[in-house]
């Protein structure tokens, strides 16, 4: 009697060769897998324009310090009419300093008086001296103010 | 009687201590009565707000450029008015306008006069050369003010002049160079001459 071996379903390993090597990139694809590059950097050249509105700015500080305030306004206010000509922004540490309505420079002690209120929240107030406008500064924990 | 005597002592001296009310006062206590209130401070800090919050906004509201010219808002003092308190503003120029022409790395002329043209003059040294009114002429100083139509010039006699740009012909000088400028064709304000082109042009016109 013969008795047949059961026919097993054993997984059967075929085997493909030795591995081999990942594809090289040719000299064509290199090309496309190469990270691409950021955007192009805009960089802005100082044109003559940003040169005078730093010149008007530092004669308007040594003019308040010499005592002459009224050519420290009218520097100050031809400043604001070429940014608007040319346009352009000023810097935030200059408009903080300037005075809106007269355009006087604010020196704490000099020509303006800090104090602190809790009306609301608690904010730093500014006053110029001359024409009386009122700035307002936020205090926040974590940033500066200056 | 020892005892008793200790008694009537101790009564004495118990209403001695304590503080006795007369009947007046207690009847008095007892009639009716009403509270008198004031009100009135309430409705003071209320009126007397509104008043501050009037005053503020008179103080902080706009004057107009005739009001300021009646106060002198827009005249130099009489202590500024000395020659020697310019001279550092004259420094900053010069640095000022050695950054703006490269060092003076230039020696085309076309390419200095255009930059000039832009610049601000503000404290520049100045001399008239030629011009229609006699008493102008040879008069040099520090250029403080610049308006559409006038030059305002500190001399070193301490005298504060105002010269019509139309008028006249004006000569720069600094460092090595020397310019003139013609005035009829530079009477534009100082935020316009910054952005506007000029033409170059084969004949002058003095009048």
């Amino acid at each position: 009697m013969n008795v047949d071996e059961p026919k097993t379903n054993t997984p059967t390993i075929t085997s493909t060769g030795p591995e081999k090597p990942p594809n090289k990139p040719t000299a064509k694809q290199s090309k496309k897998n190469e990270p691409k590059s950021s955007k192009k950097e805009k960089t802005a050249g100082i044109s003559d324009s940003n040169k005078t509105l730093n010149y008007l700015y530092q004669a308007s500080n040594l003019l308040t310090t010499q005592g002459n305030l009224v050519l420290a306004r009218h520097y100050n206010k031809s400043s604001k009419q070429i940014a608007l000509k040319t346009v352009q922004r000023l810097n935030k540490s200059i408009k903080r300093t300037t005075c809106k309505r007269c355009c006087a420079v604010l020196i704490p002690g000099i020509t303006s008086t800090n104090r602190i209120s809790d009306n609301r929240e608690s904010h730093l107030v500014t006053t110029c001296k001359h024409c009386k406008k009122v700035k307002r500064f936020p205090i926040k924990s974590d940033k500066n103010i200056q | 009687m020892t005892d008793d005597d200790n008694k009537k002592t101790f009564q004495d001296l118990f209403d001695m201590i304590i503080p006795k009310f007369n009947n007046e006062i207690i009847e008095d206590m007892e009639k009716p009565f009403t509270l008198l209130t004031n009100n009135t401070k309430a409705k003071e800090s209320k009126a007397s707000k509104r008043e501050q919050m009037r005053r503020i906004k008179l103080n902080t509201k706009k004057i107009g450029a005739t009001k300021k010219r009646d106060i002198n808002f827009f005249d130099i003092e009489y202590n500024n008015i000395v020659y020697d308190k310019y001279l550092p503003l004259h420094q900053l120029w010069l640095e000022y306008i050695k950054d703006l022409t490269n060092d003076l790395q230039n020696a085309n002329c076309q390419v200095l006069a255009s930059k000039i043209i832009k610049a601000d003059l503000q404290g520049a040294i100045i001399q008239v050369t030629r011009s229609k009114n006699p008493t102008y002429i040879g008069q040099k100083g520090i250029i403080i003010q610049e308006t559409e139509s006038t030059f305002k010039i500190i001399t070193q006699e301490n005298k504060l002049n105002v010269i019509l740009k139309e008028v006249c012909e004006f000569h720069l000088e600094f460092y090595n160079f020397s310019t003139t400028i013609y005035g009829k064709h530079f009477s534009f304000r100082n935020y316009e001459r910054a952005v506007k082109k000029f033409k170059s042009r084969v004949n002058i016109e003095l009048d």
